[in-house]
C-alpha cells in the first residue's frame, strides 16, 4: 500500500482537478468575470412558476449572455416590490449596481399587466419604466422584451432575446424510423416548433430578412432541391430542382433574392436567383467548387467558399460579378463564412491542424482569431446583434448547438439538447 | 485468366451486384419515394418531439445499406476525389456491364466524412462521384446511363468519428437500377 498510495493519491487529485477544471470552465466560459451586477427582483402577481415565471425568464436570458453577474435571489438582502421601500444601501453592500423591480397585476379576463423599473443604484436613478399589456401565452414573449431593454441600457448593444433560432434534429437516429426535423425555437432554446419534417435529409435552413420565411435544402425528392417555406402560413414552394447540387441558398438583405449553389454546369457554382421571377444569375464559373454564399449586409457583395487554389478558402465577389477576392490564407481549411450584421467581421469554420473550429476574422484588417476549441465545430450563424455566434459541435458524438461571443470571451450551451442537433440560424430582430 | 473468364466474372458480377441493388430498395433510408406529403409541414405550437431510444453515447454500429460495401463501394482519401488504383478494377467491371447492356441504368451515389462543412462535403460527394462517372465514359458508355445524386456527409456508411469510420465515409456506391 505504501508504494501504491501515492500514485493513488496523485490519481485522486488528478481526477479531483480535472473535475473542478470541467466546472470551473463552464462558468469561466459562461463570461461572468467582469459582468454587470444586477439583481432581478420577484415580480408579485405571476401566474406561473420557475423556468416560466417572467422573473426567472429575465434572469436566465441576463445570465446566459454572459454581460451579467445575476445576483442569486438567496443573497437577497430585502423583499422589495415597489421602489419606496428600496434601500439601496442594502444591496450596494452585497454588490449589486443594477436592480430590477416589476409586478405583474390580472386585470380581469385574460389580459395581464405587467411593469417594470429598472434603477441605477450607484447614481441613485431609474434608467427604465415601462408597463406592457399581455395574454398570459405572451408572458414569456414578455419576458424576453424586458431582457431585451435591460441589456441595451447597461451595455448598449441591442437585444436579441426576442430572436429565434432554426436548426435541423435528427431523432430516432440509426434506425428505420430516422426522421429530420426543421424546428424553430425561442433563442432561449424554450418553444420548440417543428416546421418541416421529412424521412430524407435536410439542410441549410436560411432566414429571410423579414423573419417570415425559411428558405432550405431537402432530399425528399432523392436529390438535393431547394424549398421555401412561409412559417406563419405553412405554404411552401419547391423553387430550384436542377440537375446536380441545389443548394446553400442565402437571401439578399433586401429579400429579393436568393443566392444559391447550383452544379448543373458541371461543377458548383454560385448563381443569384430573382425570387419573384424565378431568374437567375451566374456569379462564379470555372471548374473548382464554389459554394456556401453568404450576403454581406449592404447587398453589393458575396462572401464564399471555392477551392480554386486547392483547398477550400473563402472568396468576396461582387454581386456584379467579376473578380473574386481571396479573405483567407491561414489554414488549408476556411470556409461557410457568414458576415457580422455590420459587415465588419466574418465568422467561419477554419482548420489549421487543430481539427475544425470556428475563427472570427476582422474583414478590415484581416487578422483572425480562432474563438471554440472543439474538432467538429461548424454552420456558425451571427445573432442579429452580433454579440453570438451560434454554431453546431459534437459533444460525446452527439450533435448540440453552442454560442460564442465574438471575442471569444462568453460561450454559452444550449438547450436544445433532444437528438442530434446542427445547422443553426439564427433569426433576425422582429 | 483468359479474357473469356473475366468477361464472364464480371457479368456475373453484374448479376450478384444486381441482386445487391434490388435488396437496397427495400432498405430504409434508400428509398425515393413519394413519402412527403402537405400534411407533413406543421407549423402547431406543441413541438413534434419524439422520445429518443436511448440517450448515451454512440456506438459504432452500421447502417442498412453499408451491405453494399462489399463490392460496389469507391472509396476516397481525405477532401479527394481521385480514384485509387485499386478501384479501377470495379470501375471497369461497371463500364462493361453498361456497355453490354445499353438499357442498364446505373446511378453513382457521391459521399463524404463528416469532416468540414456540410455544404462544402456535399460538392465534394459530387465531385467524386464526376470523377467515378469519367473513367467509366471513357470506357464508351453512353452518358445518359448514368445519373449522379450527392449526399455529402448526410448518409454515412458507418456511424462514429474516427479514421476507421471516416474511410469508410469517403465513398461512391454503384447503384445498379
Amino acid at each position: 500500500m505504501k508504494i501504491i498510495s501515492p500514485y493513488l493519491l496523485l490519481l485522486i487529485l488528478f481526477c479531483t482537478w480535472q473535475n473542478a477544471h470541467a466546472v470551473l470552465e463552464i462558468e469561466i466560459t459562461q463570461g461572468i468575470e467582469g459582468a454587470l451586477p444586477i439583481a432581478i427582483t420577484t415580480f408579485s402577481g405571476d401566474i406561473y412558476s420557475e423556468q416560466d415565471a417572467v422573473e426567472n425568464i429575465v434572469r436566465n436570458d441576463l445570465y446566459r449572455s454572459g454581460y451579467f453577474d445575476v445576483l442569486s435571489k438567496a443573497s437577497f438582502p430585502q423583499i422589495v416590490s415597489d421602489p419606496s421601500s428600496l434601500n439601496i444601501s442594502l444591496w450596494r453592500n452585497v454588490g449589486v449596481e443594477s436592480l430590477l423591480l416589476g409586478k405583474i397585476t390580472h386585470e380581469g379576463g385574460d389580459q395581464y399587466r405587467i411593469e417594470f423599473q429598472l434603477f441605477d443604484l450607484i447614481r441613485k436613478k431609474r434608467l427604465l419604466g415601462n408597463v406592457i399589456p399581455a395574454r398570459s401565452k405572451d408572458l414569456r414573449k414578455v419576458g424576453h422584451k424586458i431582457s431585451d431593454l435591460v441589456f441595451e441600457k447597461l451595455t448598449g448593444i441591442q437585444g436579441a432575446f426576442s430572436t429565434r433560432i432554426a436548426y435541423i434534429s435528427t431523432i430516432n437516429k440509426n434506425t428505420a424510423k430516422q426522421k429530420y426535423i426543421l424546428q424553430v425555437a425561442d433563442a432561449d432554446g424554450h418553444n420548440a416548433r417543428t416546421i418541416f419534417s421529412s424521412s430524407k435529409q435536410i439542410l441549410s435552413p436560411a432566414w429571410s430578412p423579414d423573419g417570415t420565411r425559411l428558405a432550405y435544402v431537402s432530399f425528399e425528392g432523392g436529390n438535393s432541391e431547394i424549398f421555401v417555406q412561409d412559417i406563419i402560413q405553412g405554404t411552401r414552394s419547391k423553387i430550384s430542382s436542377r440537375s446536380g447540387i441545389n443548394s446553400a441558398p442565402a437571401w439578399s438583405p433586401d429579400s429579393r433574392f436568393l443566392a444559391l449553389t447550383l452544379s448543373e454546369g458541371g461543377s458548383p457554382d454560385i448563381y443569384i436567383m430573382d425570387v419573384a421571377t424565378r431568374n437567375l444569375k451566374r456569379l462564379t464559373s470555372g471548374s473548382s467548387i464554389d459554394t456556401e454564399p453568404s450576403w454581406m449586409p449592404d447587398g453589393k457583395s458575396l462572401l464564399f467558399t471555392s477551392d480554386r487554389s486547392g483547398g477550400p478558402q473563402i472568396y468576396r465577389v461582387s454581386v456584379k460579378g467579376g473578380k473574386a477576392k481571396r479573405l483567407t490564407f491561414d489554414g488549408n481549411y476556411n470556409a461557410a463564412p457568414d458576415s457580422s450584421p455590420d459587415g465588419k467581421f466574418m465568422a467561419y469554420v477554419h482548420n489549421g491542424g487543430n481539427g475544425f473550429r470556428i475563427a472570427v476574422m476582422d474583414l478590415q484588417s484581416n487578422v483572425m482569431r480562432i474563438v471554440t476549441n472543439g474538432s467538429l465545430d461548424e454552420g456558425p450563424s451571427y445573432a442579429p446583434n452580433g454579440s453570438m455566434i451560434i454554431y453546431a459541435t459534437a459533444n460525446h458524438g452527439r450533435g448540440v448547438l453552442a454560442a460564442v461571443s465574438s471575442d471569444g470571451r462568453v460561450k454559452q450551451k444550449l438547450r436544445l439538447t433532444e437528438g442530434d442537433v446542427r445547422e443553426p440560424a439564427w433569426s433576425p430582430l422582429r | 485468366m483468359s479474357k473469356f473468364l473475366l468477361y464472364v466474372l464480371s457479368i456475373s458480377l453484374v448479376f450478384i451486384l444486381g441482386a445487391c441493388a434490388s435488396n437496397t430498395k427495400e432498405m430504409p433510408g434508400d428509398v425515393i419515394s413519394e413519402d412527403y406529403e402537405a400534411g407533413d409541414i406543421s407549423i402547431e405550437d406543441g413541438s413534434e418531439t419524439v422520445p429518443l431510444d436511448g440517450e448515451g453515447d454512440l456506438s459504432m454500429g452500421t447502417l442498412g445499406d453499408s451491405s453494399l460495401a462489399s463490392g460496389n463501394v469507391i472509396y476516397f482519401d481525405y477532401n479527394s476525389s481521385e480514384i485509387r488504383d485499386e478501384s479501377l478494377p470495379l470501375i471497369t467491371a461497371a463500364a462493361e456491364a453498361l456497355v453490354t447492356n445499353p438499357a442498364q441504368q446505373l446511378r453513382l451515389e457521391g459521399h463524404a466524412d463528416e469532416r468540414g462543412t456540410r455544404e462544402y462535403n456535399l460538392a465534394l460527394g459530387e465531385r467524386r462521384a464526376q470523377s467515378v462517372r469519367d473513367l467509366i465514359l471513357l470506357q464508351g458508355v453512353s452518358g445518359n446511363q448514368i445519373d449522379i445524386v450527392s449526399y455529402g456527409e448526410e448518409k454515412p456508411a458507418v456511424v462514429g468519428s474516427g479514421e476507421s469510420s471516416w474511410k469508410q465515409n469517403r465513398r461512391v456506391e454503384i447503384i445498379y437500377n
